[in-house]
């Protein structure tokens, strides 16, 4: 099952962790970070990014008790605290996402909220030993932080994982995931501005119902 | 043809032959040391000015303009133009770096290099020109390749490449995505490399803008080089420094091809095809006229004599015009031809008449004196009457050929002088054993046939005169005058081929105008107020460079940053060679996928991949492969480096953040800005040029710039040149009336003149060929020189003693058969130069002479068979 060839170009690039299983422990550990440009990220980015990053682990964990559902909420929060959805908002649909109706924005973030929850509790279900290794951080100024992150998994092998994020007040969120070099918002600004040009908001928001509801039955 | 010996000075002429005749030996000594000297002189101090406009007056108009557009804007005004041409962008790009490396390398020779594309502030700030639309689609066509430039980042190779096409098919549907552009660039990649051509894949084609350029991709450096004024070849070391760049680039053969042109090219190529055109015909002229005088003169010594005469005067006078006017222009180098067939005519008369005079029974020294006296009214009237029709261009606005005039008319009359001193004392040293007899001279033609015509028919050829004249007047007056400099020139040369090249493509600013403005408010309402005019295409200043909305594009951009993640646009794609196994399997899947395809492009990529295949299996080499890898991904690694210059752009573009190099080029130091103003039309016809200039002329009429230079030129030359022609009129008449005293006499002839000048014309028009700068001294020079002929035949038919009762058959119309011949060809030998302009000068002066002579000799003793003569 090797990961890079299981990185499709598919809907999502954290459908690869479908096939991972997981066991006990293994929290953060933190790695020495080695600096590759400018200075480290601020400790905040790398706050947010290890918080995350515990859920998930947390998550997986609970898998085995409790449901989808039940997972979901747990993790919504710390989701929320984590992603700049106004963002990325901003991203997928390019410079037009700043004159659409409220209603429309919020209608997106809103369906984006609640599908990147059941993502994460969808993906992260079942433990066996999986872990999260901090690996190096950089950051340009007070906007820009980059963080790596290494998911290693219950075979030993490890997936890079760069996590874009901003810092607006000293508040810092993630904006993009990059996994193994390929960036999960690309994807969704393809995919989702296709919709867009065809069906409009509405469109897009059913896509992202769907793409719950198939999260939900698997 | 002896006048009274005491008219024109007689006495004095007769004395000093004598003394000549007596003591040749120091006369030779002075006459050498004065050549000597005028010999070094010239080579050390005589320069040509290869600048058009410096051919004309300063009091022009539109000349303080141009000054001041050439003072401020130096690096856009004596330029070498490099063009880099390439079917595809990455490569005409790669290589224009090359070429812009090589000549820093130089950086005395070239301390100005532009390059717009290449700059790299324009590279850092390049996408803030595009348009919000632009740059959002932008932004969706690499959001859609990111992905596929993640996995080749990670395997960078063919069959990385080719793995990633067959993964994307596997999830067709759900990504929407459209595969036709990546498939039909690299199915035409693939086959064209395996059919032999040169197609490498072009990146910038996918991931960017699609520029469809007939498949030419051209980068344009603007050079402005070191010139050494010193030389007569000012760009020379550094057009010599740029082919060498060239060559040690392979840009002189190849796929990718590197071409200069610009004012300093086309000046250097034109000088040197004017030199060389020069000195073929000069040689030639030197051949010929030897030749012809040998036929004539039956003695290698008098020919000898006679070109050692001519080399003298020409030497005298190149010293004389270093002095005088110390620059001489290209128009004035084919005036050394020029003087080959005219100088040679003195000496040609001399001995000629020396010879009739010694088969006569004279003494070889007597008939030096006798012959030079009796010559005398004639060498001088001669010398007179060329030097007028060269002079009748000094009181003109056309300074380049006003100087001309001023030379050429000393040369005659320094002739006069090199015949008069050494000639004699040459004839006098060298025919010392001169027998009566022994000389060959020709024996008088048979009586009858031709000679006689036009004593026998002189009234048809009267009436039939007029009758051709009317004729000529009529088609003469069709003749056009092309003011076009490019028309001039070496139509081969390297630099007058590409100028058209890009002329006919629009891609050039050769004929813009300029317009030199002093504030913000005046460049913008100018512009705007230009570009309202129809024969106005373009119209570019500062403020252009500086686009609307800057602030929203510069976020724009930053978001296309977070999207595609910091270690993309850096990252290295190098393509690696990996193993024959890879590659097949890679192949062998992608076909799988593939399968019948109906798609068309589909089917170019599955033959392509087919042929690959079977390539391999030929050659049985991983090399067939790998190559291949180079083909496809080899122009990856400069198109992100492009990219990544241009989106990592943080500052908006403002004046005062601009380098000095690019602000310069559209506002002085002096604070003067800049307007370009590009045609609408090519601008190749004169029409569409006058209007342009006319139009714009008429918001802001201190426009300057090639357009306005090459009318104004034409202007004035086609109004020297008929002042010119009226001048030489007035000078002549004056003088034949002032000395033959006999207005009769006069107008016989100018009669056969004024013919044989409207039939040239005429002509000129039948055999397409238009006036320009260079065949318009033709005319004047023409009326001067072919007036010689009539007052010598009106001189021997005065003088009486005719044989046969008919001046064609003296030892004079020999003469002036033989000179007019001599000077037609070694004119003639001038149409030979690679120099399209010193062609069609030498072909109208050969031309017009020819018919000058021939209606002199058909059509004056037909008028002069009215006078009873004896």
């Amino acid at each position: 099952m090797n990961p890079v060839k299981n990185h499709r170009l598919g809907l999502n690039g954290l459908k690869s962790f479908r096939m991972y299983c997981l066991h006990s422990l293994l929290a953060l550990v933190a790695i020495g970070f080695s600096a590759m440009a400018s200075a480290q990220a601020p400790e905040s980015a790398l706050a947010v990014v290890q918080q995350l990053e515990q859920a998930l682990i947390q998550s997986m964990k609970d898998g085995a008790e409790q449901g989808l559902e039940q997972r979901r909420r747990t993790l919504a929060p710390i989701v929320d605290a984590s992603l700049n959805y106004e963002r990325m908002g901003r991203f997928i649909f390019g410079s037009q996402w700043l004159s659409f109706p409220d209603s429309d924005r919020n209608a997106f973030k809103q369906a984006f909220r609640k599908l990147s929850s059941t993502n994460y509790a969808a993906r992260f279900k079942k433990y066996q030993g999986e872990s999260f290794e901090l690996k190096n951080s950089d950051a340009q100024g007070q906007r820009r932080a980059r963080v790596r992150s290494h998911f290693i998994k219950k075979d030993g092998e490890a997936i890079v994982f760069d996590y874009l994020l901003l810092g607006e007040n000293n508040e810092w969120k993630i904006v993009n995931i990059i996994v193994e070099g390929v960036s999960d918002l690309a994807l969704k600004r393809t995919q989702y501005s296709g919709i867009f040009k065809k069906s409009g908001m509405s469109g897009v928001i059913e896509t992202m119902a769907t793409q719950e509801q198939q999260l939900e039955n698997d | 043809m002896t006048d009274s010996p005491s008219s024109w000075g007689g006495r004095y002429f007769s004395v000093w032959l004598v003394w000549v005749v007596r003591k040749p030996i120091p006369v030779l000594l002075v006459i050498a040391l004065v050549t000597l000297l005028s010999g070094l002189y010239a080579s050390k101090h005589l320069g040509v000015n290869t600048d058009p406009v410096g051919m004309l007056d300063e009091s022009l108009p539109f000349r303080s303009s141009y000054d001041r557009y050439r003072d401020e804007f130096p690096d856009q005004v004596r330029t070498v133009l490099v063009i880099i041409e390439g079917s595809t962008p990455e490569e005409a790009y790669a290589a224009a770096k090359e070429v812009r490396e090589g000549m820093r390398a130089k950086a005395q020779l070239f301390p100005s290099i532009d390059w717009p594309q290449g700059d790299e502030y324009l590279q850092r700030h390049g996408l803030l020109f595009r348009d919000i639309d632009a740059l959002n689609r932008l932004g969706n066509r690499l959001s859609a390749a990111q992905p596929l430039l993640a996995r080749l980042n990670q395997n960078p190779s063919l069959p990385g490449l080719l793995n990633l096409m067959a993964d994307a098919r596997e999830h067709a549907a759900a990504l929407g995505a459209d595969f036709t552009e990546l498939d039909d660039a690299v199915a035409r990649s693939v086959y064209g490399t395996l059919n032999g051509r040169h197609t490498p894949l072009s990146w910038q084609g996918l991931l960017g803008n699609r520029r469809e350029n007939g498949g030419i991709y051209r980068e344009t450096l603007i050079v402005r080089p070191q010139l050494d004024y010193g030389k007569v070849r000012a760009g020379r070391n550094a057009l010599e420094a740029l082919r060498e760049i060239r060559t040690q680039l392979g840009l002189n053969k190849g796929p990718v091809r590197m071409w200069i042109t610009g004012s300093v090219a086309l000046a250097d190529e034109e000088l040197q095809s004017v030199l060389t055109g020069a000195k073929k015909a000069g040689l030639m002229s030197l051949m010929f006229v030897a030749l012809i005088m040998w036929l004539g003169l039956r003695s290698m010594k008098k020919v000898l004599i006679a070109l050692i005469a001519l080399l003298v005067g020409l030497l005298i006078t190149a010293g004389l015009a270093a002095v005088v006017v110390g620059r001489v222009n290209l128009v004035s180098v084919a005036f050394t031809v020029l003087y080959v067939g005219l100088g040679v005519n003195y000496a040609i008369h001399y001995l000629l008449r020396h010879s009739e005079l010694c088969v006569s029974g004279m003494s070889a020294n007597m008939a030096i004196i006798a012959a030079g006296t009796g010559l005398r009214s004639a060498l001088i009237l001669s010398a007179m009457t060329t030097a007028i029709g060269f002079a009748a261009f000094i009181p003109t606005e056309f300074k380049g050929v006003a100087e001309l005039g001023l030379i050429a008319a000393c040369a005659m009359l320094v002739t006069l002088i090199v015949s008069y001193t050494l000639l004699p004392a040459l004839m006098a040293l060298f025919t010392v054993r001169y027998k009566v007899g022994a000389e060959r001279v020709p024996p008088p033609p048979k009586s009858g046939g031709l000679l006689d015509w036009p004593l026998r028919f002189s009234h048809q050829l009267r009436w039939g005169a007029l009758v051709l004249g009317v004729l000529a007047c009529v088609a003469a007056s069709q003749v056009v005058f092309d003011s076009d400099p490019l028309n001039l020139r070496d139509p081969q040369a390297e630099s007058v081929i590409t100028l058209r090249r890009l002329l006919s493509e629009r891609d050039t600013g050769h004929r813009n105008l300029q317009a030199l403005v002093d504030t913000e408010e005046d460049a913008r309402r100018i512009s705007a107020e230009l570009r309202e005019l129809p024969s106005v295409g373009r119209v570019l200043n500062l403020f252009d460079f500086l686009p609307q909305e800057q602030d929203d594009k510069l976020l724009l951009l930053d978001d296309v940053n977070w999207l595609l993640g910091p270690e993309l646009l850096n990252a290295d794609y190098a393509p690696q060679d990996r193993s024959v196994v890879e590659h097949l399997a890679a192949i062998d899947r992608l076909l799988a996928l593939l399968g019948e395809p109906e798609v068309h492009t589909e089917v170019a990529l599955k033959n392509a991949l087919e042929l690959l295949k079977t390539r391999y299996q030929e050659r049985e080499d991983v090399v067939v492969f790998n190559q291949m890898g180079n083909v496809l991904m080899g122009l990856l690694p400069v198109t992100m480096e492009r990219l990544a210059a241009a989106l990592s752009v943080q500052d908006v573009i403002a004046v005062e953040s601009m380098p000095d190099q690019l602000l310069h080029r559209w506002l002085s130091r002096q604070g003067t800005y800049l307007i370009q103003i590009f045609p609408e039309t090519d601008a190749s016809e004169v029409a569409q040029l006058q209007d342009f200039v006319t139009e714009v002329q008429s918001i802001d009429p201190t426009v300057t710039g090639a357009p306005v230079i090459q009318l104004v030129s034409g202007e004035a030359i086609s109004d020297a040149f008929q002042k010119a022609i009226l001048w030489a009129l007035l000078g002549i008449s004056l003088i034949l009336l002032v000395l033959i005293r006999n207005i009769a006499a006069a107008l016989k002839i100018l009669t056969p003149l004024l013919l044989g000048g409207v039939i040239t014309v005429a002509l000129m028009v039948f055999l397409d060929i238009p006036f320009n700068f260079a065949n318009v001294v033709a005319l004047p020079l023409l009326l001067g020189v072919g007036v010689d002929n009539g007052i010598h035949l009106v001189y021997r038919h005065r003088n009486g003693e005719l044989p046969g009762g008919n001046v064609l058959r003296t030892a004079t119309a020999r003469g002036i058969v033989f000179g007019a011949l001599t000077t037609a060809f070694s004119f003639g030998n001038l149409a030979f130069s690679p120099h399209t302009g010193t062609a069609s000068m030498g072909i109208v002066l050969a031309l017009g002479l020819s018919l000058v002579v021939l209606t002199t000799l058909v059509v004056l003793p037909a008028l002069l068979n009215t006078k009873k003569n004896a």
